[in-house]
């Protein structure tokens, strides 16, 4: 059994001949002892190359024979070797015996030399020498039959005729068992000259290495079409999935940003405004008044520890930090998001302890910050606001400084309804009180203040949802799938695949034109 | 028929087929009890009546057919063809009339000759390479009903492809003769070439082959030594009592295979692993969990203030003596079930930290993930819900050590110590004045019991210090079996584990009736297997 196929050429053109332009890719050796051939352990790519003396003339007839293994053996590695071949052959010579002729395999491979070469030549051999020439004859008849009833010799070649038809019109020849084969037993049964020599010379070789060529090219090009067909599907399912997506992400950002209203982050910059535009005189006059709403802050903060010392009561309950709350909400998202991925097999989700580590991971990451833009609109709406209103701002100036004494006494009532403060001073105590809060938001209406403040809640909603957006996207849903579903996105664009179906259409035409 | 042996084993292989169905959604657990099903049902459909039943199997044109008709000894009793491959279009099966009923063919596809083996049946098969579909699936049907099978093949066809996949498939289910017909037709190569490379592909599908069930003849000269020799073989007598035996091996045959088919029980070895290295896993990141909890400043604070109240209240128990009003006066002020409040504190201080609660839904995860829940019908999650009480068992300890201590009785004592002797110094002052006939003014023992009353409290501090030292030594610890359990994931690994196990030790009841059968059959009469 050989293992490497051997592709020979005639000696007067073996000099300068070019032989890795015609076998790209190839390991090529020159062939030196036949016993080289059936060595196993010979790379999948070696060629061997040769050359031989013609029988007859080849002054305008170069032929290039190339002899490949079994394909039908245990040894899987020649199938891949005799296919390789295949696909480049212009002419087909398929031998086989009348005893494998009709198996699995034999017909695998006859279909594929059907649909890619230029022409075939199917050659019978080690028939019955008394009665070969019957039998090649019932043999053909035979396979003629099967191949009628196969659905896939139904499949059409370049020029529009089934490969069941481009068998039934080609050669078909055959030779009878001898000890030592010659080129002369070699007869004929139908479509060709009489002998294998005179079919070989007599075959129009340009117009075969077009028709083979065309018929790649048809092949090749059949292939495209499907693969661009099914590129434009998973294109669409990929853009849905991300859309899909990023809609879950949409809402798990609106989840964690939630409807509360920061107010202590407005109250802190309307404070600072009016700081800022305080005449001297009044900051003098309620200094006093500061320092006490600070230092009751210090006493407050400090009783409330030794209370929770005593009573071990009042630790669960509480304000809370805006960023513990999101990031609490962002812990759930994380988790309800894993819960509606993990289910779904459209999307390559990572496996849950991988996925785990991403998550981890992203939570570890610092929250998005608070957008500069966002506090300086609010500054600006409030300055804007506050030049309009110069009566107001007299009188405002004034409740500023009130709410540092109100505060404290809130702080108090605070302490003892809900159990403790955060740490962002007694403006984020009053905001973070629903009641205060609301108290204050009334008096801001009352003041003017109301749209200004509205505005700025929905602004800090759109921000903040829009920053979590992103966050989500890129640190998380990104490692976990939505990268590769981006990267098939980018592969797949509108205008590669038109590119491509361009291709698929001109190639389509030249072949239509040559046939 | 079955022997109390094989029965043994049916009634494991029906357990494991139960055991699978605990994975309705585990593609190998199900490919395995689908083996399993179909062994089983074999076993079972064995009739003690059925005849010996031996298949010719090949690939096109190796002359089954003719080895077929010559050892019948009537000329295309099986019609063949020289030049036509495929001409066997239906099994010819030679049977005597009473066995029959034992063939699973249709009648119209299959041909019935008169019998020439003697109590057994042979079947000669359509090619099992061909185009043709449906002679491939009869040519396969009779293959699976045989306890013998006949592979025939030709010296050019013998390194087929296709072929050996079906040696590989069948080799340690049924019983085997290699032939190698047409061996005259070869003119350039050696008896003896022939004979080595023809044993070296029968060992490469995994048979020890030996002349006792390997032959190389040539059908066409069906008086040649070798063919004799396949002949005789066939003819051997084959008592009732053998072939009943023979049953019962392909029986353990079919149980062995059905359990010991690479890729479902490397699939579910894998899988256990999966399983294992995850519970470890997920067991590491709860008790890391439980560590950041121990450590975090809510449940310092908290444990903190449970412990001192419960080290008070239990220290309160002891015979105090002179400080015993401190105790009383903690005890009467405090509220008679201090823990209870805090459990909840405690509770929730645990079920709010992620990674306690992460774990349990990876867990599920993982188990969908694998096939071993369903995706549907998603359970809710399981939640931690033990910590608190193990951490009030801590509690509960620590207090019940600083109760029984010597340290603490040393301090009580020193506690004791200086109202004692004030005491002692104050009735000795008071009965030597008695003595003396003095009686003491009211004063010397308003001021003593005054006295007496203050000394108690540097006693008090100095042990309550010590209790306080003791409380902020005290480390909560969180072992391996405070932790919870994950039930599911470890309820699953078990029954993979133990699906496993059974498996094992099924395969190596089965192989070991084998080889106790194998003595009972030799080779030259019966073929022979693979072990595998």
């Amino acid at each position: 059994m050989t293992h490497a196929s051997l592709a020979v050429i005639p000696e007067s053109i073996f000099s300068e001949f070019d032989w890795h332009k015609m076998f790209p890719g190839f390991s090529l050796e020159n062939l030196m002892v036949s016993a080289d051939l059936r060595n196993s352990n010979a790379p999948a790519n070696r060629l061997y190359t040769g050359q031989f003396k013609p029988i007859f003339s080849t002054e305008h007839y170069w032929p290039c024979f190339i002899d490949v293994p079994d394909f039908n053996t245990t040894s899987l590695t020649n199938w891949e070797k005799a296919e390789q071949m295949l696909k480049r052959s212009d002419t087909v010579i398929f031998t086989v015996y009348h005893e494998a002729y009709k198996s699995q395999k034999t017909f695998e491979m006859l279909k594929k030399a059907l649909l890619f070469s230029g022409s075939l030549i199917y050659l019978l051999t080690k028939l019955d020498a008394n009665e070969a020439e019957i039998s090649a004859k019932a043999i053909r008849e035979d396979l003629i039959n099967a191949i009628e009833k196969d659905p896939d010799f139904r499949q059409t070649r370049s020029d529009g005729t089934t490969i069941a038809d481009f068998f039934k019109n080609s050669a078909f020849m055959f030779s009878p068992y001898e000890s030592s084969p010659c080129l002369d037993s070699i007869r004929s049964v139908s479509g060709c000259y009489s002998t294998m020599t005179e079919h070989l010379k007599g075959c129009q070789g340009l117009e075969v290495i077009l028709r083979q060529q065309l018929q790649a090219i048809a092949k090749g090009v059949d292939a495209s079409e499907i693969l661009a067909e099914k590129s434009s599907q998973i294109r669409q399912k990929n853009a849905e999935l991300i859309n899909q997506t990023l809609q879950q992400l949409q809402e798990s950002a609106c989840s964690i940003t939630g409807e509360e209203f920061p107010v202590f982050h407005i109250l802190a910059i309307i404070r600072r405004v009016l700081e800022q535009n305080r005449p001297m005189l009044l900051q003098r006059a309620f200094k006093p008044f500061v320092m006490l709403g600070s230092g009751l802050k210090h006493l407050i903060n400090g009783a409330k520890t030794a209370l929770s010392h005593l009573t071990g009561k009042d630790l669960a309950g509480g304000l809370h930090l805006r960023n513990d709350l999101e990031k609490k909400r962002l812990q759930a998202e994380v988790e309800t998001l894993i819960d509606k991925w993990h289910t779904k097999s459209s999307i390559r989700f990572p496996d849950i302890a991988s996925a785990r580590s991403i998550a981890e991971k992203f939570l570890s990451i610092e929250l998005p910050p608070v957008d500069s833009d966002w506090e300086t609109s609010v500054t600006e709406s409030i300055q804007e606001w506050q030049k309009g209103n110069k009566n107001i701002w007299l009188w405002l100036n004034v409740v500023n400084d009130i709410f540092i004494i109100l505060g404290s006494g809130l702080v108090i009532a605070d302490l003892f309804l809900d159990g403790g403060m955060g740490t962002l001073g007694i403006v984020a105590a009053i905001g973070g009180s629903s009641a205060t809060g609301g108290f204050l938001l009334s008096l801001f209406n009352n003041m003017g203040l109301g749209s200004q403040v509205v505005q700025a809640h929905r602004d800090w909603k759109k921000m903040r949802q829009k920053e979590y957006l992103n966050h989500l996207e890129q640190h998380f849903a990104g490692p976990l799938f939505l990268d590769h579903l981006k990267a098939i996105e980018l592969q797949l664009n509108d205008s590669n695949l038109e590119n491509f179906s361009e291709s698929c259409r001109k190639l389509k035409e030249m072949i239509r034109q040559h046939e | 028929m079955n022997s109390r042996q094989l029965q043994k084993c049916l009634i494991q292989a029906e357990h494991l087929t139960a055991a699978c169905q605990d994975f309705p959604d585990n593609q190998a657990a199900q490919n395995l009890a689908h083996r399993l099903k179909e062994a089983i049902a074999f076993c079972k459909d064995s009739n003690q009546n059925k005849p010996l039943t031996i298949s010719l199997i090949g690939g096109t044109g190796v002359g089954k057919s003719y080895i077929f008709s010559t050892l019948a000894g009537v000329p295309d009793l099986s019609p063949s063809s020289a030049s036509v491959r495929g001409f066997t279009r239906c099994p010819h099966i030679s049977v005597e009339e009473k066995f029959k009923a034992f063939m699973p063919f249709e009648i119209n596809e299959v041909e019935f000759v008169p019998s020439f083996l003697p109590a057994a049946v042979l079947i000669d098969t359509p090619d099992l390479d061909t185009i043709n579909t449906d002679n491939v699936r009869l040519a396969k049907k009779s293959l699976e009903i045989s306890d013998i099978i006949i592979f025939v093949t030709s010296p050019d066809k013998r390194s087929d492809f296709a072929i050996q996949q079906n040696i590989l498939e069948w080799g340690n289910r049924k019983r085997w003769f290699f032939v190698m017909n047409k061996i005259d037709q070869v003119a350039d190569v050696s008896a003896e070439t022939l004979k080595n490379d023809f044993f070296n592909r029968i060992k490469a599908t995994g048979f020890s082959p030996d002349d006792s069930f390997v032959f190389l003849l040539s059908a066409r000269e069906p008086d040649s030594k070798e063919f004799n020799r396949f002949r005789d073989t066939l003819s051997a007598a084959h008592p009732i009592k053998l072939s009943q035996t023979l049953h019962e091996e392909a029986c353990f045959r079919g149980i062995l295979h059905a359990i010991t088919t690479e890729s479902e029980i490397y699939e579910l070895n894998q899988l256990l692993m999966s399983m294992k290295n995850f519970h470890n896993r997920l067991r590491q990141q709860l008790l890391e969990a439980h560590q950041s909890v121990l450590e975090s400043e809510k449940f310092r604070q908290l444990s903190s203030y449970l412990l001192m109240q419960r080290v008070f209240a239990s220290v309160s128990g002891n015979r105090t003596l002179f400080l015993t009003p401190y105790f009383f006066l903690m005890n009467f002020f405090r509220e008679n079930d201090a823990l209870s409040p805090s459990k909840g504190l405690l509770k929730s201080i645990f079920t709010e930290h992620p990674g306690l609660k992460n774990p349990f839904k990876d867990e599920t995860r993982f188990l969908q993930e694998n096939a071993l829940l369903p995706f549907s019908n998603i359970p809710p999650y399981p939640v931690s819900t033990n910590h608190d009480d193990a951490i009030i068992n801590q509690v509960e300890s620590a207090a019940l050590e600083a109760q029984q201590r010597r340290t603490t009785a040393f301090y009580i004592f020193i506690g004791n110590l200086l109202p004692v002797v004030i005491l002692i110094q104050a009735l000795y002052r008071a009965i030597a004045s008695w003595l003396t006939g003095t009686w003491l003014p009211a004063d010397f023992f308003i001021h003593a019991g005054f006295l007496i009353i203050g000394s108690t409290l540097p006693g008090y501090l100095l042990l309550s210090s010590y209790l306080r030292r003791f409380c902020a030594n005290w480390s909560f610890k969180f072992g391996e079996n405070d932790c919870d359990k994950l039930i599911t994931l470890d309820e699953k690994t078990a029954a993979v584990e133990l699906l496993l196990h059974d498996s094992s030790m099924l395969a190596s009841e089965c192989s070991q009736a084998i080889k106790n059968l194998q003595k009972e059959l030799p080779s030259g009469i019966y073929g022979s297997s693979t072990s595998s």
